[in-house]
């Protein structure tokens, strides 16, 4: 086993960036040697965009650019050419993102009753020293950012920085959409006990006044601070870069149709139901459930999950939320998985995966078994030109959805009991 | 309206004069090897109406298709395009063109349904960024429905010869009909391939008809990059003994002595290779300044991603120098049925090796299939025509290659280039068969499955649904949903 001594904070991040600057090296050598690219596709869509803004350019004259200009900006210096060192500055930011996120992820261990530095330090090298997050990052993709982006606003709620977790909800939101589902959790988790306010105490007391009670400080303040950075962030980019802004960072994200095959249990139907002749609508094969898929994506990431848990656990609200919210997407790829690997440091210590480790390795088996059966017939279309859409793709992402709602059911179970996991005061 | 029938025949083969038959009803000689080509002019008033209110819509048309039935040629007619029907034009009003006049136009070629409002057009970029033509292209397999459409709209009933001529164009191999609005003329050429045929060229009282027996020859003093030409000309209906001629023209085409062909490596999956193999790699001048280049045309099925062919590494490990033009707009990831545009075409040098032995080699194109409507067996099958393979030369001394009776401009790659470019043309042979166009089975999804797909996927979606409805009801049933320590004060107050 590995001696707990690694797990203090020093070797902890040591080890965590060597490890990215060690595939950050290696990417380099391997795009400077081989024709087959380490570097992330996304990167060069981001780094062309870059090189736009830099030319006084708007970064969607890049195809295939669907992000706020924030990423743009902030890889400026990745503008010059693409042998140049700052050429990896985007990625070197990324890893940085991975560290911040996995220190934010050790603080709010710590915080945790009963929790010693070595034992906090081992739950929080499941993403420092995750192999799967090093590359993405490295690589180029931006996922790393989401994952500092919802730390840090878990960090901030349970630190009662109010205004500051409004702050990045709304600069979340801005940046990738989906964080809007913590907005609920949060709200419904920051009643009176949960920010040293005077409880509520008459339980006979008028609908009038319960409500005027839910009306907290802190529920104003991340009300107010969210939605303005929000609105500010895009009313700067509606007026810098206009209808192309909104067009490709949010309404692209709503009206897409991602036919491609992906892990989606909605894939094999969304492809089939966009193929149909529109002027047959009456076909047997128009069954449109899919139109309806935001339904129990919505109901349970946004409503019922907050509803159950965040009270009781904020963290493993958020794990819930983010894993109900992918697994009930109509398009979910695996740099997905990202947005709620980050929370599983928080939420394993207390989780009956670990406490039941016949439970934990056949949800681990599972999860990883139903993806590669996915991921194998998904190669045989890909590379080989087997017709696998139906049943192979097809049957196996509806098994990788039904081990996921089942995973989902444990969180959901674990994180409504009765244990304390709640940060100490 | 004028007529301009020309045979073109290797130097050892030909037609001796006193085999050559003149009378009222035309010239005739015996069989012999050699190509033929049609021309005629035709002033806008001699078309049919609704063809010159069409032609209206256009400053300058276009039209060219090739068979994709492999086939011979000599100099001068030399160009090669991909095989199909290849549309270039310019809106007579920038800005406010009229699809269904393209559409309306292309119906002549083959039926298609124009209320629906396809047939999206393209522009290709080139490294200069000067003007281009819009582009179009679709494939066509032979000129049938146009020979009708000549027959009946164009030829009197009556009118054997007109009728017999218009059938011959189902044995062509290349149609070039250029329109341009300020010579307000359209000139319109047909081209069969180099093989045994009968000359007979019927005389026609309403026309002025020449033609030329030629073979390729040597005159005197052959400026570079010119083409020297000997034979015979004459005028029908004229009483004139036909004349000898020896003449010389600058020629933007030429014959390379190489041959390509190309295939798919297997597997092709969804991302297919096409692989260029090349006879030879050794550029057909020596003294001038010659890159090779192969001009894709791609259907709307299968596309490059110009993000992908870039970087010097990757491009080096293809075979591949640079892509140097791509037709815009390509979508790099909506499904083939959803996509406007016909297709997409780009211009990529190759790098063939540098060795001084001329040597085979190939050279690799990455690709991209769109996804297709489902089918009854779960495959597709779709056809991609061979590229356009060419060295590209500086011609010494800035030719006139509009002196050139046989010239062919607007063949869609031509205007990428300086104006005194050679194009030295490799020849396109296929790798099996007679037919110069790449077969791939695409794997789409298998019709069978879409009534248990629907209700399927409903179906376990619904239950997963249910799933974690009924755990997250059973938890607060059982805890509550407020944090621990309020929700045991509840508890002891029961």
């Amino acid at each position: 086993m590995i001696p707990s001594a690694l797990f203090r904070p020093a070797p902890l991040f040591s080890i965590a960036a060597a490890l990215r600057l060690t595939l950050l090296v290696y990417g380099i050598w391997q795009d400077a040697n081989s024709a087959l690219k380490y570097t992330d596709i996304d990167y060069l869509v981001f780094t062309d965009a870059s090189r736009l803004l830099a030319k006084g350019q708007s970064p969607y004259d890049r195809d295939t650019y669907r992000y706020t200009p924030l990423l743009a900006w902030l890889l400026l210096p990745t503008a010059g050419p693409s042998s140049s060192i700052l050429f990896s500055f985007g990625k070197v930011v990324f890893a940085l993102a991975d560290l911040l996120a996995g220190w934010l992820l050790l603080r709010m261990l710590q915080a945790r009753r009963g929790m010693t530095l070595e034992r906090s330090g081992a739950f929080a090298a499941l993403w420092l020293w995750n192999p799967m997050v090093a590359t993405i990052s490295t690589r180029g993709s931006s996922e790393g950012l989401l994952g500092v982006l919802t730390t840090a606003l878990l960090w901030a709620v349970e630190r009662r920085r109010n205004w500051l977790a409004g702050v990045i909800l709304g600069l979340g939101v801005h940046f990738k959409i989906y964080p809007f589902i913590y907005a609920p959790a949060i709200v419904w988790w920051m009643d009176a006990e949960h920010t040293g306010c005077v409880a509520l105490q008459n339980k006979r007391a008028s609908v009038k006044d319960r409500l005027l009670y839910f009306i907290t400080l802190a529920r104003v303040e991340l009300a107010v601070t969210s939605l303005a950075t929000f609105m500010l962030l895009n009313i700067l980019m509606y007026s810098m870069y206009g209808h192309p802004f909104l067009l490709h960072t949010y309404l692209h994200h709503v009206t897409r149709i991602d036919h491609r095959h992906n892990f989606s249990a909605y894939n094999t139907l969304l492809y089939l139901n966009s193929a149909a002749d529109p002027s047959s609508s009456s076909s047997s094969s128009s069954w449109h459930a899919e139109s309806l898929a935001f339904l129990p994506q919505l109901l349970l990431a946004c409503l019922l999950i907050p509803l159950a848990i965040a009270k009781k656990d904020l963290a493993t609200s958020m794990l819930a939320q983010t894993f109900a919210f992918v697994t009930f997407n109509k398009v979910c790829t695996s740099q997905y998985f990202l947005w709620y690997m980050v929370f599983l440091p928080l939420y394993l210590p207390s989780s009956s995966l670990l406490r039941n480790p016949r439970l934990g390795i056949s949800a681990l088996l599972l999860w990883v078994g139903t993806q590669g059966a996915w991921l194998q017939q998904g190669y045989q279309l890909e590379f080989l030109g087997k017709s696998t859409f139906f049943p192979g793709l097809w049957l196996s992402s509806l098994a990788f959805f039904a081990t996921n709602c089942w995973i989902l059911g444990i969180i959901i179970s674990d994180g409504a009991s009765d244990k304390s996991a709640a940060p100490t005061q | 309206m004028r007529e301009r029938v020309t045979f073109f025949h290797p130097t050892d083969t030909g037609v001796l004069p006193e085999n050559l038959k003149r009378d009222k009803e035309g010239l005739a000689a015996p069989v012999f090897e050699t190509t033929r080509e049609d021309r005629f002019t035709l002033g806008l008033d001699e078309l049919p109406a609704e063809v010159a209110s069409v032609l209206d819509g256009f400053s300058s048309l276009h039209v060219a298709w090739n068979s994709p039935v492999a086939y011979r040629t000599l100099e001068p007619f030399a160009a090669r395009l991909s095989p199909g029907l290849h549309v270039l034009f310019d809106p007579a009003v920038a800005g406010t063109f009229d699809k269904s006049d393209l559409c309306s136009l292309l119906q002549v070629f083959s039926p298609r349904d124009c209320s629906v409002g396809e047939a999206i057009s393209t522009t290709i970029t080139g490294p200069e960024g000067s003007p281009q033509p819009k582009q179009f292209f679709q494939p066509l397999e032979e000129l049938s429905n146009f020979a009708k459409w000549l027959s009946s709209e164009v030829c009197g009933a009556e009118d054997d010869a007109c009728q017999s001529r218009a059938q011959r164009l189902l044995s062509a191999a290349g149609l070039d009909i250029t329109y341009d609005a300020a010579s307000k003329t359209v000139k319109v050429s047909a081209f069969w391939p180099l093989k045994k045929q009968p000359v007979s060229v019927p005389f026609s009282p309403h026309r002025r008809t020449e033609v030329g027996i030629l073979t390729l020859g040597n005159p005197p003093n052959l400026a570079p990059d010119h083409v020297g030409v000997s034979g015979i000309l004459t005028t029908l209906g004229e009483k004139k003994q036909p004349s000898p001629a020896l003449f010389a023209f600058p020629a933007r085409h030429k014959l390379s002595d190489s041959y390509f062909s190309t295939a798919f490596l297997t597997p092709t999956g969804l991302h297919p290779t096409l692989q260029l193999s090349l006879s030879g790699s050794q550029p057909p001048k020596e003294d001038a300044e010659c890159k090779l280049y192969a001009y894709l045309t791609l259907p709307k099925t299968i596309f490059a991603d110009r993000f992908q062919l870039d970087g010097e590494l990757f491009m080096a490990s293809k075979n591949l120098t640079a892509l140097r033009a791509t037709s815009l707009p390509v979508d790099l990831e909506a499904p083939a049925y959803t996509t406007g545009a016909w297709g997409s075409s780009i211009l990529l040098e190759l790098a063939p090796p540098t060795s001084a032995a001329n040597q085979a080699w190939t050279a690799e194109v990455p690709l991209h299939l769109r996804y297709l409507k489902p089918s009854e067996t779960g495959l597709k099958s779709i056809e991609i025509p061979y590229p356009a393979v060419f060295w590209a030369c500086s011609a010494e001394q800035g030719p006139e290659f509009s002196q050139n009776p046989f010239d062919r401009a607007h063949v869609g790659y031509d205007t990428l280039f300086e104006s005194d470019t050679v194009f030295w043309h490799v020849e396109p042979r296929p790798e099996q068969g007679d037919r110069l166009v790449n077969t791939i089975s695409v794997p789409v999804l298998n019709e069978h499955g879409s009534a248990l797909i629907g209700v399927g996927t409903s179906m376990v979606v619904a239950l997963g649904f249910g799933w974690v409805l009924w755990k997250l009801y059973s938890a607060v049933a059982q805890n509550g949903y407020q944090a621990t320590s309020k929700a045991d004060e509840e508890k002891k107050k029961r």
